[in-house]
């Protein structure tokens, strides 16, 4: 009786821990990574969902994450990764591995905060924010979107709604889609 | 692509060569080699193309963690295959050693051509059929000769410490079946700590020498604590079981 109920309220429960996972999403088109450049913040685990636009299958690769999982055409996948260091971590399509590339660069989480206070007035305290602040979010935008760089944005609806900053309301209004 | 479709090849398909290079200097009795490779590979390559269908049904299932579920499902028949090898004794009947030999074969065959059947597959349908055929030769003709230079090493090997051979085989099982640990990394069960040490200085995972042990005994240049007693576990159990079996023979 006991484990029945273990058993039942793990089924609720695996969901639950699942949704305080924060949801990051990178999309596979014309054999490219969209966005190329994704960053999170260190020391928190984070669920991946890649998504595959193509026709063709493609494997997402990373000698760095320690990762590598098929993504059939036109379908989804979903893996799991970190708590990363704070630093870059590249990835590619194993199938494509000259034009699909990508890295994502985990930052301190109170430092990620920090971009977003720093439109506003703080100035930028430590190396790698100053490296990230170099080109402003708004200018990005206008580059392509290969080249954009996106800051965060979680799982729940409301705290990506919350963190959403006009520049990258800027990046989803010119790619015509939000990561 | 004809460079990609070689490394590809080396990746999946290398670890099966050599497989089957051990195996056969590990067989408790004399058997058939050419007949134990032609039918393992070809049930492993009929397997291989059902495996992969299973892993596009199964790709959505549970929130897209079905895929992962299916590979260690895999592996674990895959180790209970080595185990039974493992058990075997001169004295067993010979169906039961080439029963085992071929199920060991294909199912590493299916596991690890999966991947490589998807890739094959696509770019085939695009009629890049010439480069991709090149490819595939190359990428066989380097698998093979690694496994050939194995077995004949093995072969000497076996001739002097016939058990140092049987522990090259139980490492390459073991490193084979701690992709459980990773595939379950990657759905989110488990997390691993903080690497041990790191001799990436030494032999990078992404240097050939880097592939062809990962091949041989799932080496990896940074590997946690949990990753090397997984690999622990998964060395003990056959020593274990085979010992207690082999016992149990002797005193029946």
């Amino acid at each position: 009786m006991i484990r029945r109920w273990l058993g039942i309220s793990a089924l609720f429960l695996v969901p639950i821990a699942c949704a305080a996972i924060p949801e990051y999403r990178l999309v596979i088109e014309n054999n490219l990574f969209y966005p190329s450049t994704m960053h999170v913040p260190a020391d928190i685990k984070f669920r991946l969902v890649i998504e595959n636009k193509d026709d063709d299958p493609e494997e997402f690769d990373s000698f760095d994450l320690n990762r590598e999982k098929v993504i059939f055409g036109k379908r989804s996948a979903t893996i799991y990764v970190g708590p990363l260091k704070p630093g870059e971590y590249h990835y590619f399509g194993e199938y494509n591995p000259n034009s699909a590339r990508g890295k994502i660069i985990a930052i301190l989480p109170e430092q990620f905060v920090a971009p977003e206070q720093q439109t506003t007035s703080q100035k930028p305290s430590t190396k790698p924010l100053k490296k990230l602040l170099k080109v402003p979010l708004k200018k990005q935008a206008k580059k392509s979107a290969e080249k954009v760089a996106h800051p965060i944005k979680a799982a729940a609806p409301e705290t990506a709604k919350t963190r959403e900053t006009p520049a990258m309301s800027a990046i989803i209004k010119e790619e015509g889609h939000a990561y | 692509m004809l460079i990609n479709t070689v490394v590809l090849f080396l990746r999946d398909a290398l670890p099966a060569f050599i497989l089957v290079a051990l195996l056969l200097n590990t067989t408790a009795k004399p058997l058939h080699q050419g007949r134990v490779i032609s039918i393992g590979a070809l049930v492993g390559a009929i397997a291989s193309v059902l495996l992969m269908q299973g892993v596009l049904l199964s790709a959505d299932w549970w929130s897209g963690i079905g895929n992962e579920v299916l590979f260690s499902v895999v592996l674990l028949v895959f180790y209970a295959c080595a185990l039974w090898h493992f058990c075997l004794l001169p004295t067993s009947k010979r169906w039961q050693h080439y029963g085992a030999m071929i199920l060991l074969i294909s199912v590493s065959v299916s596991l690890n051509g999966a991947s490589l059947y998807t890739y094959l597959y696509s770019f085939w349908s695009r009629g890049e059929g010439n480069v991709l055929m090149l490819g595939t030769l190359l990428g066989i003709g380097i698998s093979l000769c690694v496994a050939i230079i194995l077995y004949y090493a093995a072969q000497w090997l076996a001739l002097h410490h016939s058990r140092v051979v049987k522990g090259v085989l139980l490492l390459h099982i073991a490193g084979q079946m701690n992709q459980t640990l990773f595939y379950f990394e990657q759905i989110g069960w488990v997390s691993t700590g903080e690497s041990l040490w790191n001799t990436s200085q030494l032999i990078s995972e992404r240097s050939e020498v880097g592939h062809f042990f990962t091949a041989l005994v799932g080496y990896k240049e940074a590997p946690s604590i949990e990753y090397l007693g997984l690999f622990a576990v998964w060395v003990v159990i056959p020593i274990v079981v085979s010992t207690l079996y082999h016992n149990r023979s002797r005193n029946l």
